[in-house]
């Protein structure tokens, strides 16, 4: 794994990317706005199922915020990427990354169980609402330990 | 509640081995150095660059600004090169290590802030 990891940082793109004057600082901004966008749409989706919004219905909040929230996560990656790899080896041996991506797994995990409960048992179910309280605490604290990478 | 448990361990974790070093309030603003040296090893890409050079005996690394900043300033990989004397003006680590952050670099006698 750490072979791998210092390959990815030798890497003629992580070079690139090392020395590039702008791509990197570019990635940061980039990366940073799509977290907002993508934790709005997901924020107006959680809350909508919690109740806490009323009005449209479920279905059409999802409808009409999902592909939000998946372009701004395909953003995400690859900005998130860019930030990697110059400094894979020891980004990957950071506290705060490795926390980072278990509750991004959790997270993605808790997306799994919130749309099967939806469906199976419909939106005001137990389980949806938990999972949904759930989406908002895991996705804010991933941008809490993405910012806490520089710091530990 | 398992986020709150995650953020916790996160907060339990953050004080043991420091990888990273971000930010001036690492650094120790009550005790600048000025040092004159030799650059002997030198990179200057992101996140930030990096100098060594020798004080007191010790090897130390100089943390300077990312690519961006250098460049803006005129601190170009033309300029800062291995072999050059260098004056550098930063403060240390708190925790002791031989590293300091630069607030300015003298090079072919120019300075360069780097804030």
């Amino acid at each position: 794994m750490i072979a791998l990891l210092e390959a990815v940082q030798a890497s003629a793109f992580a070079a690139y990317v090392r020395d590039s004057v702008l791509l990197y600082p570019f990635a940061n901004v980039a990366h940073v706005v799509a977290v907002m966008v993508f934790f709005a749409a997901v924020a107006v989706m959680d809350l909508r199922l919690l109740r806490v919004i009323r009005g449209m219905p479920v279905p059409l909040v999802i409808e009409r915020l999902r592909p939000v929230a998946v372009g701004a996560l395909v953003v995400i990656a690859a900005t998130g990427l860019t930030l990697f790899v110059p400094e894979a080896a020891a980004t990957a041996r950071n506290q705060a990354f490795l926390l980072k991506l278990a509750a991004i797994a959790l997270a993605l995990g808790n997306i799994a169980v919130n749309e099967w409960a939806l469906r199976r048992d419909g939106e005001s179910s137990r389980t949806v609402q938990v999972t949904a309280g759930l989406s908002l605490a895991l996705w804010l604290s991933t941008a809490a330990l993405g910012r806490a990478i520089a710091y530990v | 509640m398992f986020a709150s448990r995650l953020l916790a361990a996160a907060l339990l974790l953050a004080p043991l081995p420091a990888l990273a070093h971000h930010g001036w309030g690492s650094y120790d603003a009550a005790k600048p150095l000025t040092v004159d040296a030799v650059i002997e090893e030198v990179e200057l890409g992101n996140p930030h660059g990096t100098l060594m050079i020798s004080h007191d005996g010790r090897k130390w690394e100089v943390v300077l600004a990312p690519p961006s900043r250098m460049q803006a300033r005129g601190a170009t990989s033309s300029v800062v090169t291995k072999g050059k004397p260098v004056k550098v003006y930063g403060y240390p680590r708190r925790d002791g290590t031989a590293e300091m952050r630069a607030e300015w670099i003298e090079i072919d006698g120019r300075r360069f802030e780097l804030r």
